[in-house]
């Protein structure tokens, strides 16, 4: 373990899933990235939506040998990082507010689609992030670009660094300690 | 279960180790209810428990095999030489120290290479010093005492309760087998402070990593509280005593065996005055007429012949009885390994100091999953990892159990080894073409 900065980094449930599947090179580039975050020292960051998120769509696969074999990765990594306390689990708001106010922004941006449904939806990776860190790793570049134009109006949530393990180089990030960077914050200056 | 938690912990708390095989340092190693030694294969797990089998064959032995057994049946050597600490290149360690602790006291043997003169006259070895301290009292005995100083260190000491004065006029220095004692005038040792160490050491139950091909009919044995030798041996004997007293035991072991996925009953056969059969539940379950479907434990999976030894050791054991298992889980599906650990728990919850020695990453998390779930203390479970630097000398890592059975930055890598592996396959199928 390096001497850097660690930090509590919300893994969206695309990268855990897809580091158990086969697909070429996105599963490879997200496995490398949750090596690095547990190698580089940092911790992950879990809420209870998060966790049940993670349940439904990584760890309680549909039934059938191949599925059942690949969900394995992602529960042996998070089993391999709970077993050292590197999970940290964070408390969400009870008070919706900042989600009503993504929320009404989104129709605001979207009228009448169902973009503003799913942010508020989704709204709890967010409310993870700003629980810990403000790191998150996610494959749904739809959801970034979604966010990034809410936060727009709300800059509280415009300060969270997202990065894309198949896009950009999350494992070098990870490495280095996770840093401030501009080009990854939601509301980029 | 609040009570059982609550038993406070006897037998052995701590073991401290210099000079031996590849524990070169001063090793300090505590000992809880439920002890676990894990580290990669020759990293020095078994050498840590291999003085206390040294001791337990020698006080075990029907004779006085000197200051060790060397050769016997829990712990094998044909040299003094290969016991003591040695790097390559380098002199070899001319002592081996060994501190034994419990609640109340602790006692420390130094050990000391006496080379041989001759070719026909090998190498042996001799006690050094023998000391013992219960919170005030000590009695520290080393072999070039004058009979002056050892009669004095007697009388300081109030051994025995005996009277000083017969003490100062007629204590002696007297070798039972491994300790240097005090004996009156050469004849005999007086019951002294380390009879306790003897006891605790001659009641050690030992299940070795290998157990034995299943036979079809075992000797038989005695069945007392202690077991010299290896318990594989006794296993039947046990089982048929159990079976004749109608003893609780026997449910409980048929219980476990069924909770393990193995079988449902085990039955001995007395075969003749000499010979005991095992046989058992062909089916993993009882069904109607089950009774009568029982088969030579030589006719089913080596599974149930290798566990069957830490079962009945885990029951047979007594509160506060230390119970070694060396690799508890081979043979065993990863099913069973996960369920073991209740079994471990279990008998820990009961008074019995269990020390494992493994490889199982399952059985790890089994244990882990006892303590989250609060059927086991956090702080009754030590977990020592073994690894070993670049001369090979062996260097301990412990770690202890929140109560959510996590322990922190323990080395253990055996989750590593797996997500490795699942990696490594994931990754080769992932940079293949699709198949049809």
């Amino acid at each position: 373990m390096n001497e850097q900065p660690h930090y509590a980094i919300v893994v969206d449930t695309s990268v855990a899933r897809s580091a158990s599947e086969t697909q070429n090179p996105t599963s490879i580039h997200c496995r490398e990235a949750l090596e690095a975050l547990d190698q580089s020292g940092h911790t992950l960051a879990m809420s209870d939506p998060l966790w049940e998120e993670w349940n439904r769509s990584v760890l309680d696969r549909p039934a059938g040998f191949w599925d059942k074999y690949a969900s394995r990765y992602a529960m042996g990594w998070y089993v391999s990082m709970q077993q050292r306390h590197r999970v940290r689990w964070a408390d969400l708001p009870v008070n919706n507010a900042l989600r009503n106010r993504a929320v009404a922004s989104a129709s605001t941006i979207w009228p009448g689609s169902h973009v503003p449904e799913e942010i508020g939806k989704d709204f709890f990776l967010i409310e993870t992030a700003m629980a810990t860190d403000g790191r998150v790793i996610s494959l749904n570049d739809r959801q970034r670009r979604q966010f990034r134009q809410v936060a727009q109006g709300i800059p509280d949530i415009g300060a969270i660094l997202w990065i894309d393990p198949d896009r950009e180089d999350a494992t070098g990030w990870l490495h280095a300690g996770a840093p401030e960077r501009s080009d990854l914050r939601l509301l980029v200056h | 279960m609040a009570k059982e938690n609550e038993r406070r912990q006897s037998g052995l708390t701590g073991l401290q180790i210099q000079g031996y095989k590849s524990l070169r340092d001063l090793t300090d190693v505590a000992f809880g209810c439920l002890t676990i030694l894990a580290g990669a294969n020759s990293d020095g797990k078994s050498s840590l428990m291999q003085p206390l089998l040294l001791l337990k064959q020698t006080f075990d032995a029907p004779y006085d095999p000197g200051v060790l057994l060397l050769d016997g049946p829990n712990v094998t050597f044909s040299d003094v030489r290969q016991i003591f600490w040695r790097a390559a290149g380098k002199q070899r360690a001319s002592r081996f120290t060994l501190k034994l602790q419990m609640p109340t006291q602790s006692g420390e043997i130094v050990l000391q290479r006496v080379k041989g003169q001759t070719k026909s006259k090998p190498e042996s070895m001799h006690i050094l010093e023998c000391n013992w301290s219960s919170g005030n009292r000590v009695l520290e005995l080393r072999s070039d005492m004058t009979p002056g100083e050892v009669r004095k260190a007697a009388s300081d000491s109030e051994l025995a309760g005996l009277p000083k004065n017969l003490l100062r006029d007629r204590a002696t220095l007297v070798r039972n087998r491994a300790f240097l004692v005090v004996g009156l005038e050469e004849s005999f040792p007086l019951p002294g402070p380390w009879s306790q160490f003897e006891q605790l050491l001659r009641s050690l139950i030992h299940v070795p990593g290998l157990r034995g091909n299943p036979r079809r009919t075992y000797r038989q044995t005695a069945v007392e509280d202690y077991f010299p030798g290896i318990f594989p041996d006794y296993v039947a004997s046990v089982v048929a005593r159990w079976q004749q007293e109608k003893a609780d035991p026997l449910q409980s072991l048929g219980e476990d065996l069924r909770r393990l996925g193995l079988t449902w009953k085990v039955e001995a056969h007395q075969v003749s005055a000499t010979e005991v059969e095992l046989r058992v539940g062909r089916l993993r379950e009882g069904r109607r007429g089950g009774a009568q479907d029982m088969v030579s434990i030589a006719d089913v999976g080596f599974g149930v012949s290798q566990v069957l030894p830490v079962v009945v050791a885990l029951h047979a054991a007594r509160p506060g009885q230390i119970v070694y298992v060396e690799q508890p889980e081979i043979h065993l599906h990863p099913r069973a390994q996960v369920a073991l650990a209740e079994i471990l728990g279990r008998a820990t919850r009961r008074g019995v100091q269990v020390v494992v020695e493994t490889h199982s990453e399952l059985l790890l998390l089994g244990v882990q999953q006892l303590v989250a779930s609060g059927e086991l203390e956090p702080g009754k479970v030590k977990l020592h990892w073994f690894e070993r630097d670049e001369e090979g000398a062996t260097l301990v890592k412990t770690a202890e159990l929140d109560s959510q059975g996590a322990f922190g930055d323990w080395p253990v890598d055996f989750s590593d080894v797996s997500l490795e592996a699942m990696r490594a396959y994931l990754d080769t199928v992932t940079r293949q073409p699709r198949r049809a």
